[in-house]
C-alpha cells in the first residue's frame, strides 16, 4: 500500500493540519506549544489529554514536523501502547531508536510519540518512567491519552500537561463545511449539525461520516447522515441484546461469541458497546448500569472471559423479562 | 509410543511456557549461588503440557544427575528408606562412570497421587533426606491440594505451567505426522489440536491411534475425560460434603470442572432467571480463580472447591445435563480465526498510515470503509489496497 494513497483517499489523513496554527480550535494549547517551539532545545516531555478526535495526535505530528522539518519521520518514533505487546518491546524500541544521535540536525534529541498511554497498566507505566529517565538525554516523549488521571503521578510530574478541550460546535461544523467546499460536495447545514450530534464532537468520527455520506450519495444530507448513525461495532452487540430482550438467551450467547471470535473483541470492549447499545434502545437504567459495572469489574478480576460474559448475559436476559 | 519417541531432548525443544522456563532457570541460577529461601521447585499445571519433559531436558542441559521417583515409590516411608539406602552406592557408580561428581536433582512427579497418612510419612522422609544430602528437589502436580500440600506450596518455589495453545499443538501434530509419514487431512489435524485442549500427550496418543486406523475424533472429546463423570455427579442432587468430595477426588482440575459446569448450565433449557443465579455463583468462583492465579494464592483452592457447589444448589436432578460439545467461546474463536486475522492485518496496515492503533482502526475506520465499499465505492477499496479476501470479510462482518 502506498502512503500517498491513504493520505489522499481518507479525508482524516488528507485534511490533517500540517502546522499547529491550522488546527481546529484548541487556541490556548496551540499558543503555548508554539511558544515552546521557539526554543525547541529546551522542550520538556509533553502529555496531551482529552476526548477522542480533538487534535492530540495531529498536534504531536505538527510538532515533529515543525521541529525536524521535512525529514521528521527519521527523527520521530510513533508507538501505540495498545499495539505494543508489553513494556519490554517499548523499551527495546526506544533503546534502538535513541541510540543514534541525529547527524543532520543540530537538535540534541529525537521525539517519541506514545499514543493511548492510558491503556498501560500502572506497572508498565512505572517501567515507562524508568525508560524516560534512562533515555532523557537523547529523547523527548509526547504521551497521548484520554484521561490524564490514569497516568501515574511520577510521569505526570515529569511532563508539561496540555488538556485538549472538546471542540465547540461552530468550529467543528465550519471545518466540515470547508472540506465540503474543497471536495465540491453539496451539503445541508442540518446534516452537519446531525454529524456533530452523532459523533459527539469527535472530529475523526465526524470526518468518516462526512466522507461516507459524500462518497455513497454524492452529497451530504441529514437523511444520509442518519443512515450512517448505526454504522459501527456497536451494531453487532445490539443484535445480541435484541435476542436477549426477546428472551432467547441461547441465541444471544451464540451471537455474542461468534461476533467476538470474528472481530477479536475483548470482554471490556463488549461491555462498553452494550452500554451504548442499551442507551440507544432506551433500556439503560441504574440497575442495568449496576449489573454492567459489576461484570466489567469481574472481567478484570476473573480468569475466564466466557464465564463472566455468559453470566452477564443471563442476568441481562432475566432483567429484560422482569421489566 | 510416539509420546516417548518425540519427547524433547533440549530445553529449546520443549514447547511453550517460556515464562515458566525462564523462571525456573533464574531460580536454579540463584540456587547454585546459594541464594534461595525455598526448599526446591514445585511445578503446577495440567497434564501433558511438558512438565516432565522440561525437567528431563533441564537436568541434562544444566548437568544434574536426575533421580526420578513417582508417587508409588514414596507411598510409605519404609519403602522409600530402602530405596534411598541404595543411593550412595548408585552415586558412587555414576561418579565412577562419568569420571566426575554431578549435583543431584530428585524429581517427584504427580505429587497429588500420594494419598493418606502413610504416604505423607514417605514424602516427609524424602524432604528430610534431600535437605540433608543437599539434593535439589523438584515436584510436580496437576493441581495442588491446599490441605495436603500446604507446606509444599509455602516452602517451595511454585512455578505454574499453562496449557499449550492450539497453534503449538498443531505444529507438534504436523511435525510428528510428517516424520511418521501419516497422511491425515489438515482439518482433522486442526480438529485434533482443538480437542486436545492444551494436552500434548493426549494429542500424540490420539494421533498414533488415528494413524493406526482405530478411534474416531469426536467421541474422544468426552470419553477420555474424568470431567464428564465429575460434572454429571455434581448435577445429580448431592450434599455440600459429597460435592466437595467429588471435586477434590476427581482427576479433572477444579477449574475445568467449573468451566464445564458453566457451559452445561448456559446451554441448558433452564429459564434465564435460574441460569442467571447459577452462572452468577460460577462467575464469583471464577473471580476467586483469577485472584489465585495472579497472586499464586494456591491455598485459596480450598475455598474455591467449597464455592463451586453453590452453582448447582438450586437445580433439580436431571434438569441440566453435561454439555458434550466444544465450549462455544472456544469454538467460535477457532472457526473465525481466519476472518479475525484478515481484519487484524488490514487494521494494522491502515492504522500505521492513519497514525492510529490497530484496535482503534478496527473500531473507528473499518465500519465506514465497509459501508463505502458495500455501497459501491470501489475506488476506495482499490486505492487503499484492500485485498479481495479482506473485502469479502469486511462486507460480511460489518
Amino acid at each position: 500500500m502506498k502512503m500517498s494513497t491513504v493520505s489522499g483517499l481518507m479525508w482524516v489523513e488528507k485534511y490533517r493540519p500540517k502546522r499547529l496554527e491550522d488546527m481546529v480550535d484548541q487556541r490556548e494549547v496551540v499558543e503555548s506549544l508554539t511558544h515552546l517551539l521557539s526554543r525547541p532545545a529546551e522542550m520538556p516531555h509533553l502529555l496531551f489529554s482529552g476526548p477522542p478526535g480533538n487534535g492530540k495526535t495531529t498536534a504531536a505530528l505538527c510538532i515533529a514536523r515543525q521541529i525536524f522539518g521535512e525529514g521528521w519521520r527519521e527523527f520521530t518514533l510513533e508507538l501505540n501502547a495498545s499495539d505494543e505487546r508489553g513494556i519490554n518491546i517499548v523499551r527495546s524500541k526506544v533503546k534502538t531508536f535513541s541510540r543514534f544521535r541525529g547527524m543532520s540536525t543540530e537538535l540534541p534529541f529525537r521525539l517519541i510519540i506514545l499514543d493511548e498511554a492510558d491503556m498501560m497498566t500502572s506497572e508498565a507505566q512505572t517501567a515507562l518512567r524508568r525508560i524516560m529517565e534512562q533515555s532523557a538525554e537523547r529523547t523527548r516523549f509526547c504521551l497521548i491519552c484520554n484521561y490524564s488521571s490514569r497516568i501515574i503521578s511520577p510521569i505526570q510530574s515529569r511532563c508539561a500537561i496540555f488538556k485538549f478541550r472538546p471542540l465547540p460546535r461552530e468550529d467543528f461544523e465550519s471545518y466540515l463545511s470547508r472540506i465540503c467546499e474543497k471536495e465540491e460536495v453539496a451539503f445541508d447545514e442540518d446534516a452537519l449539525e446531525e454529524i456533530y450530534r452523532i459523533s459527539r464532537g469527535d472530529l475523526r468520527k465526524g470526518l468518516n461520516i462526512l466522507q461516507s455520506s459524500a462518497s455513497v450519495r454524492g452529497s451530504v444530507t441529514a437523511e444520509a447522515v442518519r443512515d450512517l448513525a448505526g454504522v459501527g461495532l456497536v451494531a453487532g452487540v445490539r443484535e445480541v441484546l435484541e435476542s436477549a430482550v426477546s428472551g432467547n438467551y441461547i441465541e444471544a450467547r451464540r451471537r455474542l461469541f461468534e461476533y467476538m471470535g470474528t472481530l477479536g473483541l475483548s470482554g471490556t470492549d463488549v461491555i462498553r458497546f452494550m452500554m451504548t447499545a442499551l442507551e440507544e434502545m432506551d433500556r439503560l437504567d441504574s440497575s442495568i448500569v449496576d449489573v454492567l459495572a459489576e461484570y466489567d469489574f469481574r472481567l478484570l478480576e476473573g480468569a475466564n472471559e466466557d464465564i463472566q460474559l455468559s453470566a452477564l448475559l443471563a442476568k441481562l436476559t432475566a432483567a429484560f423479562q422482569g421489566s | 509410543m510416539w509420546v516417548e519417541k518425540y519427547r524433547p531432548e533440549t530445553l529449546s525443544e520443549v514447547m511453550g511456557n517460556d515464562y515458566a522456563k525462564e523462571e525456573f532457570l533464574r531460580w536454579i541460577g540463584r540456587y547454585r549461588a546459594g541464594n534461595v529461601r525455598e526448599k526446591g521447585v514445585f511445578l503446577v499445571g495440567p497434564q501433558g503440557v511438558g512438565k516432565t519433559s522440561f525437567v528431563h531436558a533441564a537436568a541434562r542441559q544444566l548437568d544434574f544427575h536426575l533421580l526420578e521417583l513417582n508417587a508409588s515409590d514414596v507411598r510409605t516411608s519404609k519403602a522409600l528408606e530402602s530405596f534411598l539406602s541404595l543411593l550412595p552406592r548408585q552415586r558412587l557408580m555414576d561418579t565412577f562412570i562419568e569420571g566426575r561428581e554431578k549435583s543431584e536433582m530428585v524429581f517427584l512427579d504427580e505429587v497429588e497421587g500420594i494419598h493418606g497418612v502413610a504416604d505423607r510419612g514417605g514424602l516427609k522422609t524424602l524432604l528430610e533426606y534431600a535437605e540433608r544430602e543437599e539434593m535439589l528437589l523438584v515436584l510436580s502436580a496437576n493441581f495442588p491440594d491446599p490441605r495436603k500440600h500446604r507446606k509444599l506450596l509455602s516452602g517451595f518455589k511454585v512455578i505454574p505451567f499453562k496449557p499449550l495453545n492450539v497453534r503449538q499443538l498443531l505444529a507438534l501434530i504436523g511435525r510428528v505426522a510428517s516424520k511418521e509419514g501419516v497422511e491425515i487431512p489438515r482439518e482433522k489435524m486442526e480438529r485434533l489440536a482443538v480437542l486436545s485442549r492444551g494436552d500434548a500427550r493426549f494429542a500424540l496418543n490420539k494421533l498414533q491411534e488415528l494413524a493406526s486406523g482405530y478411534g474416531d475424533l469426536e467421541e474422544t472429546w468426552v470419553e477420555t475425560l474424568p470431567l464428564k463423570e465429575a460434572v454429571t455427579d455434581l448435577l445429580g442432587r448431592v450434599s455440600l460434603k459429597q460435592a466437595r468430595e467429588i471435586i477434590s477426588s476427581s482427576l479433572a482440575s477444579p477449574e475445568d470442572i467449573y468451566k464445564a459446569l458453566a457451559e452445561s448450565i448456559a446451554s441448558s433449557d433452564l429459564s434465564p432467571g435460574r441460569k442467571a443465579s447459577s452462572l452468577d455463583a460460577l462467575s464469583r468462583v471464577d473471580v476467586l480463580m483469577g485472584r489465585i492465579r495472579r497472586k499464586s494464592l494456591w491455598k485459596l483452592y480450598r475455598e474455591l472447591i467449597l464455592l463451586i457447589p453453590g452453582a448447582v444448589e438450586e437445580l433439580h436432578e436431571g434438569e441440566v445435563g453435561f454439555s458434550e460439545g466444544i465450549p462455544q467461546y472456544v469454538f467460535y474463536r477457532w472457526i473465525k480465526r481466519r476472518r479475525r486475522s484478515l481484519l487484524d492485518d488490514l487494521s494494522k496496515r491502515l492504522g500505521r498510515r492513519l497514525h492510529m492503533s490497530s484496535r482503534k482502526t478496527l473500531h473507528h475506520v473499518l465500519p465506514y470503509l465497509s459501508y463505502m465499499i458495500g455501497k459501491g465505492d470501489g475506488e476506495m477499496g482499490r486505492g487503499l489496497g484492500v485485498t479481495r479476501d479482506e473485502k469479502t470479510v469486511l462486507l460480511e462482518v460489518l
